[in-house]
């Protein structure tokens, strides 16, 4: 009985945390560029396809995994530089780059159907099978503790570069005010495109993630994903980071407690329905203030 | 008295500057110059287009027209952070204080481009209230202790010219003559200001020479001295 609730509370915590990486990477652009970046879930199962393809390029894991992340973080960057950058300088309404991208997520969704099949696949790594680490009368499997550890630590990695080094003073300066940052001689341009480049690294790591969690991707895994995503940021309260690594953890405990008690059918629904509980008492997110941003 | 500074090199010039926001012509041909050494006072109404005057020279509104030049280079296509960086430093309307940064953290991003930081301690022995605040967030100060903030953070980038946008404004009486006081010290030593006011007698009296600025036009300009006598302004600005 213990076993098994100490079994539930590994699948809540790293299914949580690839919840919470996805959506530190969605509201760091929200807060810092002030746009939704729907290709969020595009990027995300882009980084898991990237790690596929050199995967069976036969590249060493430890080679083929952090060159899928950094790929995904260029195609973050290009998608700022080819598509954002250009609403930023028209200063187009908010609606706008929803709908630009959305159209990016189409398009490298229908790339990686028409590249690899729609049909779901699973990264030819042996190295996860059914090996675990025994903590007594615990087994814990060794992809979730991986898992767990990257998810945490990269998060960890972040919060260190946004709350203690001057980058990240800079950014949160951006976040509150791009005006007044610029004025203070910070390039706010270039910090918009690696807020990008960082964000889509994110969702790569959680792409991958989700990869080796459940040895299984497929080029439609961004959507679900994305609407996770969201709830996890209003639920922690739009553009606040920390708010959204404890929405994503929320989420993932409160799935995991639904597929046990309850059954899998209700998973998403039980969350969901969660989160309309809490917005219902709490509109501005579990842990958020009201985010204010001047001009 | 005759301004010493007359003969100074221009630091700045500003050539037919047109800024315009849709049908809105906020300037239409300003000219103006600021030397080396001086401190140079823009005057005008409410909606007279001060503020989009010195939010052109940062580049953070696009201009029609014209051409500015800063310390001998052409700078009218420069990305504002490298304006700042070249000393190009603007205290705006309203101070832009970074409410949910603490006093420290502001005053550090003044330095953004300087990432030395041992100036930090001569802005708090300029402005020891900003030492004793530092860790608090900037959000929480007053009026006035706002403002010190935003001019010694602005101190803290280094500018050769630094431009204030009605740093009065909002300010108690008696807080309004601290910051004047200020403007004056950091113009007796050496320092290179740009002054908007709505404050025409105070700003005025510190000022070498003045501008004003009606509905997107210069009206006056010449020695600070003579404007505070000239009819028009005695009769529009102060009081007759
Ligand atoms: N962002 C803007 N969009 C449209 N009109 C503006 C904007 N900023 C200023 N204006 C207009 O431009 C004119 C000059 O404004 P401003 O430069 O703020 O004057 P001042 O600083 O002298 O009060 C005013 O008519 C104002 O309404
Ligand atoms: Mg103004």
């Amino acid at each position: 009985m213990a076993t098994m609730l100490a079994q539930q509370l590994l699948n809540a915590l790293s299914l949580g945390s690839i919840y919470a990486l996805f959506a530190l990477g969605f509201t760091l652009v929200f807060g810092i560029l002030g746009v939704i970046n729907l290709s969020h879930g595009g990027l995300f199962m882009l980084g898991a396809y990237a790690a596929l393809f050199f995967l069976e390029a036969h590249w060493p894991a430890w080679i083929a995994l952090p060159t899928a992340i950094l790929v995904t973080g260029l195609i973050g960057l290009l998608i700022d530089l080819l598509i954002l950058k250009r609403l930023r300088r028209q200063q187009a309404p908010h609606l706008m780059p929803m709908i630009a991208t959305i159209g990016t997520t189409i398009l490298m969704t229908s790339l990686a159907q028409g590249l690899f099949g729609a049909e779901s696949r699973h990264f030819p790594l042996s190295f996860f099978d059914n090996a675990s680490l025994t903590l007594g009368s615990l087994t814990l499997p060794y992809a979730q503790v991986v898992i767990i550890l990257i998810a945490f630590g990269t998060m960890i990695v972040m919060g260190w570069l946004l709350k203690k080094t001057r980058l990240g003073i800079a950014l949160q300066a951006i976040a509150e005010s791009p005006r007044a940052a610029a004025l203070l001689g910070i390039p706010v341009e270039r910090l918009f495109h690696l807020t990008s480049f960082l964000a889509a690294i994110l969702g790569g790591i959680a792409g991958i993630l989700v990869g080796l969690s459940f040895n299984a991707i497929s080029p439609f895994m961004g959507q679900p994903m994305l609407h996770k995503g969201i709830a996890a940021i209003i639920l922690g309260g739009l553009g606040d980071m920390r708010g959204a690594v404890l929405g994503g953890l929320f989420l993932g405990f409160a799935e995991v407690l639904a597929v046990t008690y309850l059954s899998s059918e209700y998973r998403d629904a039980f969350s969901f329905g969660l989160l309309f509980l809490v917005l219902l008492w709490r509109p501005q997110g579990l842990f958020g203030a009201t985010h204010v941003r001047s001009a | 008295m005759p301004d010493k500074t007359l003969t100074n090199p221009e630091l700045l010039g500003i050539h037919q500057l047109v800024v315009q926001y849709g049908h809105v012509k906020a300037l239409r041909g300003v000219d103006l110059q600021v030397r080396q050494g001086e401190l140079v006072a823009l005057v005008g109404a409410n909606g007279a287009g001060k503020s989009s005057l010195l939010m052109a020279l940062s580049g953070l509104v696009p201009m029609q027209q014209g051409q500015i030049r800063f310390g001998g280079a052409d700078i009218t296509h420069w990305p504002t952070h490298r304006r700042v960086q070249g000393g190009l430093v603007q205290v705006a309307e309203g101070r832009a204080i970074l409410k949910t940064l603490s006093v420290e953290d502001n005053l550090r991003l003044g330095g953004y481009h300087q990432p030395s930081g041992t100036d930090l301690q001569e802005i708090y022995q300029r402005f020891p209230i900003l030492k004793k605040r530092s860790r608090q967030l900037a959000g929480n100060l007053s009026g006035g202790e706002q403002q010190q903030l935003a001019i010694g953070r602005a101190l803290l980038a280094k500018p050769r010219l630094l431009m204030l946008d009605e740093p009065s404004m909002g300010l108690a009486p008696r807080i309004i003559q601290e910051i004047f006081a200020i403007v004056h010290d950091l113009h007796q030593q050496g320092m290179t200001l740009l002054l908007v006011e709505q404050n025409v007698r105070q700003a005025l009296k510190l000022a070498d020479q003045a501008y004003v600025l009606e509905t997107g036009v210069i009206t006056l300009q010449g020695a600070a001295q003579e404007l505070m006598h000239h009819p028009g302004v005695l009769a529009a600005y102060l009081g007759g």
